[in-house]
């Protein structure tokens, strides 16, 4: 059991790191700043999420499990509007999604104000 | 364990280093504000892992604070550049 469960958390290590990386490379190829956006949630949910499985399984006492399960749900909640508020700057800031498929709903929504 | 902690430290430095190279190369604000979210992201990880090596809570609360100031500040970053659009 006690094999086990190291097993499992080495594995949600090296996946929670290796989500780092794939994000930290994502930034180099991916076009504009909405899609990196999306690239920089994957390490601050999935990985946060398998990370800190990790750190319950491996460390004993509920004080620690109490505050790193805290920390996830913390993050759940607030990653979203940190994205939301960056790509509302972005977008305010002049960059506009550079893929010819990409849909500018707010720029329409923005010109319709202003007429 | 330690052999994984070591992997694990190498992807994330890795992480770090790249993402230190893109707010170097990015010069727009918007970009770079991304870039940090994602530098302190890297940095919750490894906080995790390093609790998750040494079987160590003592730094547990600082997951805490450090997830919590990284909403504070990519909020706030956001908040003035659309400020100063106006």
């Amino acid at each position: 059991m006690n094999a086990f469960v190291d097993v499992l958390a080495a594995v949600l290590m090296i996946a929670g790191s290796a989500l780092a990386l794939i994000a930290a490379i994502g930034m180099f190829r991916m076009p504009d700043a909405y899609s990196r956006i999306h690239v920089a949630t994957k390490p601050a949910t999935l990985a946060v999420v398998f990370t800190i499985g990790a750190a319950v399984l491996q460390v004993p006492g509920a004080s620690t499990t109490t505050k790193l399960v805290l920390a996830v749900i913390l993050q759940f909640w607030t990653a979203p509007v940190a994205s939301h508020m960056l790509g509302r700057a972005a977008h305010g800031a002049g960059l506009r999604p550079d893929e010819p498929w990409a849909i500018d709903e707010l720029a329409a929504a923005e010109q319709v104000d202003a007429e | 364990m330690s052999t994984v902690a070591l992997i694990c430290g190498l992807m994330l430095g890795a992480a770090g280093v790249l993402t230190t190279l893109h707010l170097i190369k990015h010069r727009e604000l918007a970009d770079r504000a991304i870039g940090i979210d994602l530098l302190v992201a890297v940095v919750l990880n490894a906080l995790a892992v390093g609790i998750a090596s040494q079987r160590d809570g003592l730094v547990a609360p600082l997951v805490l604070i450090n997830g919590l100031m990284a909403y504070l500040g990519s909020v706030t970053v956001a908040r003035y550049l659309e400020e100063r659009r106006q």
